[in-house]
């Protein structure tokens, strides 16, 4: 009776964790480069196979029933956001599975945020002001007198002549990267990534443009739905199972 | 507990509200002389690591992924757009515009930055001194100041795109006055904004680089124009529906998350 109340309990804390994520999606409908992460759950199995207990004749029954439910890994939707056009020429895009790679406290992290600015030192820099870095992972001089642009492959052109490239790592295997906040995301292995238009998948970088969030409102407003209702069935089981138990103590064996 | 959801989503409110009153600002100077637009740029917050990546489960597998939550939004910092204004033509002979980068370099009190400030606004006046003065502010002087002497009538003055000011009277004498100075920067976004069309120079905008118009990629003089607003009122009104929307959908977060909590709350049977 009460291994039942224990798992719609980890049914009200799965959805508790959905509901959080999506909030922190739709808190993120508006910044430039977020990807939605995904809450996903899984099935857990009893803590009897979760310990690599074989069979007993005790817990053949309750195996059957299974543990509960457990939070997958999270993972986010790589799927491109809109593009809109700015009048800015060093907001820029990427079409294509691509990330920008920018130095953030001595790391290299990547990021489809665009929204890059020279500084007065003529850096390249993020709007946090963490170093642009090109195709081999340096920070990125320009001519602060120039003002630059940025063609379809990533080479930054001052005075008709190119003096940078972007780098621009194409990432096959999204799983492996991390979010890290502030639209950075981590790799184990930056440097051993191909540069995007380097191996079979096509992609180019975009100038005047930055990609909205993946974030689809009506999507989200649902799940938030299911996830608030999922909970209250839960909750509701949690009340009857109480109510059950409640009887059990009071009123059987009761001596009339 | 949800009040994770309830953080993210008054974070978002917050930082969205940010985003309307920069949108309103810009609407209200959709017809200020010279005026920039400025958007605001958002970016994530931390993420809450539940569970670290690469640790062993009760099988003893190791993890590839961990679990995390994001913690909401906040405005990294706004950002001028520089883009040039449409010119408009006024007829009168002390409106000029800059065509390109660049700003005209007045002098202000000397309690404001290091008495320099910079305008792309340029409204000329004559003033009781018979210096040229910018129209915006309190009528700040230009430098290096511009004296036009008393025989002098303002009607009687041309500018050439390459900034000199020529005084042709009636008489046929000419007259030359001067040039008008462009200043550049290294990094114009950084620039500190004054109100009244004013900028000031900052440790990241660099100091002002002084050039002659035409000169290093500064801009050309325009006599006769008025630089009008960048504001692209279209625009701001599509941004500023997204952002009430994005508002409504933040305050459903914050619907559901207490909800949810009465839900557990209610729990416990009396």
């Amino acid at each position: 009776m009460i291994y039942g109340m224990y798992r719609s309990a980890t049914g009200v804390m799965t959805s508790t964790h959905r509901m959080n994520t999506i909030a922190n999606n739709l808190a993120n409908s508006s910044t430039v480069g977020f990807k939605r992460d995904l809450a996903a759950t899984m099935e857990r199995r009893t803590a009897a196979a979760e310990r690599g207990l074989g069979p007993t004749a005790s817990n053949a029954m309750l195996e059957r029933i299974g543990g509960g439910t457990l939070l997958m890994p999270t993972r986010f939707d790589n799927s491109t956001g809109g593009m809109e056009k700015t009048p800015n020429p060093l907001d820029l895009a990427i079409d294509g599975n691509g990330f920008f790679a920018v130095r953030q406290n001595g790391q290299t992290r990547l990021t489809r945020n665009g929204q890059f600015q020279m500084n007065q030192e003529g850096k390249l820099v993020t709007v946090d002001g963490n170093p642009v870095l090109d195709v081999e992972l340096k920070p990125i001089q320009l001519d602060p007198r120039i003002v630059p642009s940025v063609d379809t492959t990533g080479a930054i052109v001052q005075g008709g002549s190119v003096v940078a490239r972007l780098a621009v790592k194409q990432v096959d295997d999204t799983n492996s990267l991390h979010k890290e906040g502030m639209t950075l995301f981590s790799h184990p292995a930056v440097a051993g990534l191909m540069q995007l238009g380097n191996g079979k998948a096509p992609g180019r970088v975009l100038s005047n443009s930055l990609e909205q969030a993946n974030v689809d409102p009506t999507l989200e407003l649902t799940q938030l739905m299911a996830a608030q209702r999922e909970l209250e069935a839960n909750a509701n089981m949690i009340k009857t199972q109480d109510a059950m138990l409640g009887r059990l103590v009071t009123e059987v064996g009761k001596i009339s | 507990m949800a009040t994770m959801a309830l953080n993210s989503a008054a974070t978002a409110m917050t930082a969205i509200s940010t985003k309307i009153d920069v949108i309103a600002n810009n609407l209200a100077n959709a017809e200020t002389t010279a005026f920039k637009s400025s958007r605001v740029n958002f970016e994530e917050l931390y993420y809450q690591k539940l569970r670290q990546p690469g640790t062993t489960t009760g099988a003893g597998e190791i993890s590839p992924n961990g679990e995390f939550v994001g913690l909401g939004v906040k405005v990294t910092n706004t950002q001028l757009n520089l883009e040039q204004g449409p010119l408009e033509q006024t007829g009168k002979p002390l409106d000029v515009a800059i065509t390109g980068a660049g700003f005209f370099q007045v002098k202000t009190l000397p309690t404001v930055g290091n008495g320099l400030a910079y305008t792309r606004n340029g409204n000329m006046q004559v003033n009781v001194n018979r210096e040229l003065v910018i129209g915006a502010g309190d009528g700040y002087r230009f430098d290096p100041s511009i004296t036009v002497p008393s025989d002098i009538n303002p009607e009687d003055i041309s500018i050439s795109q390459d900034g000199n000011i020529v005084a042709t009277q009636a008489n046929g004498t000419v007259t030359n006055l001067g040039q008008l100075k462009i200043f550049t920067f290294i990094n114009p976004q950084g620039l500190n904004l004054l109100g009244g069309s004013l900028y000031q120079a900052t440790e990241a905008s660099g100091p002002s680089q002084e050039n002659l118009p035409g000169e290093n990629g500064a801009g050309q003089i325009q006599q006769s124009m008025l630089e009008a607003s960048n504001v692209d009122p279209t625009k701001e009104l599509v941004m500023l529906i997204k952002a009430q929307r994005a508002f409504e959908l933040n305050s459903q977060s914050i619907q559901t998350a207490d909800q949810t909590m009465q839900t557990v709350t209610n729990l416990r049977r009396g």
